[in-house]
């Protein structure tokens, strides 16, 4: 259990800096403004209603969230070597996967205090302005959310502890941003012109279903998708092709389980780095 | 039992080799000194018992365990105080301590340990703000965090004044008086020489030379000196110092005799002068210092 006093160390060396409470206050701005924002544009039904929102959310979110939580996390461990401060760390009873643990942990819980702030914030901004109010799947999203956080978090700490170079660290987090959260649609085109000889399916039947699943790849694609599929209305392009049941890996529960698979494999992927490193 | 043990360890860099085939034993209980210039391979060598270097070929073990199989064990009985470290600037000492204290699930009182390491006003300050003799402070006390068996000392005296490594020697001395094993590595001589059992010269990957202090001054050929100023200086009391058993040259300045003796008495050799009808009227002895010694070996110029 030690990576619990690293987690702890973390968190308390992150709640003293000033980037903390910045953040905080920049997600609170965020999630409250577009909150209060909404109450104009998103009344054209008659009824101003909380779901519209969270949907209107999604995509702001899916760039702020990964974002910053890249910017926190990439030199947690590359960072930590780098400096010399790693030297008090592994000189006292931790393993190497205790470093990686504790540091995910840690900084997850900032940075998911930091959003959960925010979307408490905005909940009681949504109490106070909309007609409608649906409380679990406001939960149901902000836990989603804080996933997200927490993975891309995840994220940037496996990629920290593959490299001893904190330069280098930022490097490979812009690339990994740039691969699966802007470029992404590039490689999914590419991938169908080599099996199809096509850059997209010329038509919905036409779509074949690895077209979906490799869409849905993405950490950001992952939380977008669990979104919508867990949200109540089925608007989603995959509720529209399969009507009744879609297949498993393109269900609610593939795509959370996307999600876990990001958190877990890049820093499992960094430890075996760090494990084999020389400091 | 040996404390360390490290035996045929080579570690190399791409083509630089920073251990040569190293074999090194410090007992349990003693004072051991790691001598050598930097870059010698002292911190090298103090990374792979720490498992934070892996060696390309050899074995090393401390307190019995295997540095890399067992690493979790000997770092919960070992302290560190590392070269190089960086604090957690916006951590207080405090919370140091508390994180080390957890970490080994110890039950030391930070403020006691601070006010050991002479900074008890410190105790709630972030350690960003730190001078480097305080930092210096702040990592021997996590060191001391929950009476380690072996304590790993790299440089311990970085950064301090020479009041401050004063009391780091008083420390290092009372950790040893209180059964603990001190393995300490420094290139600065003197720190070495007061408070070390036994010590080891490092150079260039490998160890040169490991003895007592005394023994490695005898070995390397620097005895003590005697010089003695007499009222009057006349050749029969040349002569007769040079007939003192032991007693290897004897160089002499205007009223001054300079001797070299291996083993000799100084008794004996006063007792010599006088008998030659000499008049002492001052004499001072000089033991080689550990500068010579360390010369000797590497072959350096040394600054202390």
């Amino acid at each position: 259990m030690s990576w619990s006093a690293v987690a702890k160390k973390d968190f308390q060396d992150a709640a003293r800096s000033k980037a903390l409470w910045a953040l905080s206050a920049l997600f609170v701005l965020f999630m409250a403004g577009v909150a209060y924002a909404y109450t104009f544009v998103g009344q054209q039904g008659g009824e101003l209603e909380a779901l519209g929102l969270l949907v209107f959310l999604v995509s702001p979110v899916t760039l702020l969230v990964p974002l910053t939580a890249l910017v926190m996390s990439h030199k947690a461990i590359a960072g930590e070597v780098e400096s010399g401060s790693a030297k008090f760390l592994l000189s006292l009873p931790h393993t190497r996967r205790d470093a990686v643990v504790g540091k995910v942990v840690g900084r997850g819980a900032v940075l998911g205090v930091a959003v959960l702030v925010g979307l408490v914030v905005a909940a009681v901004v949504t109490l106070a302005l909309y007609d409608s109010f649906d409380a679990l799947a406001y939960v149901g999203f902000s836990a989603l959310t804080v996933l997200l956080a927490v993975l891309y978090t995840a994220v940037g700490v496996g990629i920290s502890a593959t490299t001893k170079d904190s330069g280098r660290a930022t490097i490979i987090a812009a690339v990994f941003f740039v691969v699966f959260e802007v470029a992404w649609g590039v490689v999914v085109s590419g991938v169908h012109y080599l099996v199809n000889g096509t850059l997209s399916p010329r038509s919905l039947e036409s779509i074949p279903d690895w077209y979906l699943l490799l869409n849905r790849v993405p950490p950001s694609s992952a939380f977008t998708n669990a979104v919508y599929q867990f949200l109540p209305g089925e608007s989603t392009l995959v509720a529209q092709l399969f009507p009744q049941n879609p297949p498993f890996y393109l269900s609610k529960w593939a795509a959370l389980a996307t999600m876990l698979a990001w958190l877990v494999v890049v820093p499992a992927v960094g430890y075996y780095v760090f494990e084999r490193a020389d400091l | 039992m040996a404390a360390i043990e490290l035996a045929g360890v080579t570690k190399r860099y791409g083509d630089v080799t920073a251990l040569h085939d190293l074999d090194l034993q410090v007992q349990s209980g003693e004072i051991y000194g790691f001598l050598g210039p930097n870059g010698a391979g002292k911190s090298t060598t103090i990374d792979v018992l720490l498992d934070f270097v892996r060696p390309t070929s050899g074995t090393a073990t401390v307190l019995g365990h295997d540095v890399n199989e067992e690493s979790l064990a000997i770092r919960q009985r070992i302290g560190v105080l590392p070269e190089g470290f960086h604090v957690y600037e916006r951590l207080t000492a405090r919370q140091h301590l508390e994180f080390a204290i957890e970490s080994k699930g110890a039950d030391d009182d930070p403020d006691a340990l601070l006010e050991r390491v002479g900074i008890p006003d410190a105790a709630d300050r972030k350690a960003g703000g730190f001078s480097k003799g305080m930092q210096q402070r702040l990592a021997l006390a996590i060191a001391l965090v929950g009476d380690p068996e072996l304590l790993i000392l790299d440089e311990p005296s970085t950064g301090l004044d020479p009041n401050g490594a004063r009391e780091m020697r008083e420390i290092i001395t009372e950790e040893a008086d209180r059964g603990a094993t001190v393995f300490f590595s420094s290139h600065i001589l003197e720190q070495v020489e007061a408070v070390c059992d036994r010590v080891g010269i490092l150079q260039a990957g490998e160890l040169v030379a490991e003895d007592t202090i005394r023994g490695l001054r005898e070995a390397a050929g620097t005895g003590s000196s005697l010089t003695v100023t007499v009222a009057e200086l006349t050749p029969e009391i040349v002569e007769a110092v040079e007939d003192v058993p032991g007693v290897s040259s004897v160089d002499t300045d205007r009223d001054t005799l300079t001797v070299d003796a291996e083993d000799a008495s100084k008794t004996d050799i006063l007792d010599a002068v006088e008998a030659a009808g000499g008049e002492v009227t001052d004499f001072a002895t000089r033991e080689a210092s550990l500068d010579d010694v360390f010369a000797a070996y590497t072959d350096e110029e040394v600054t202390a």
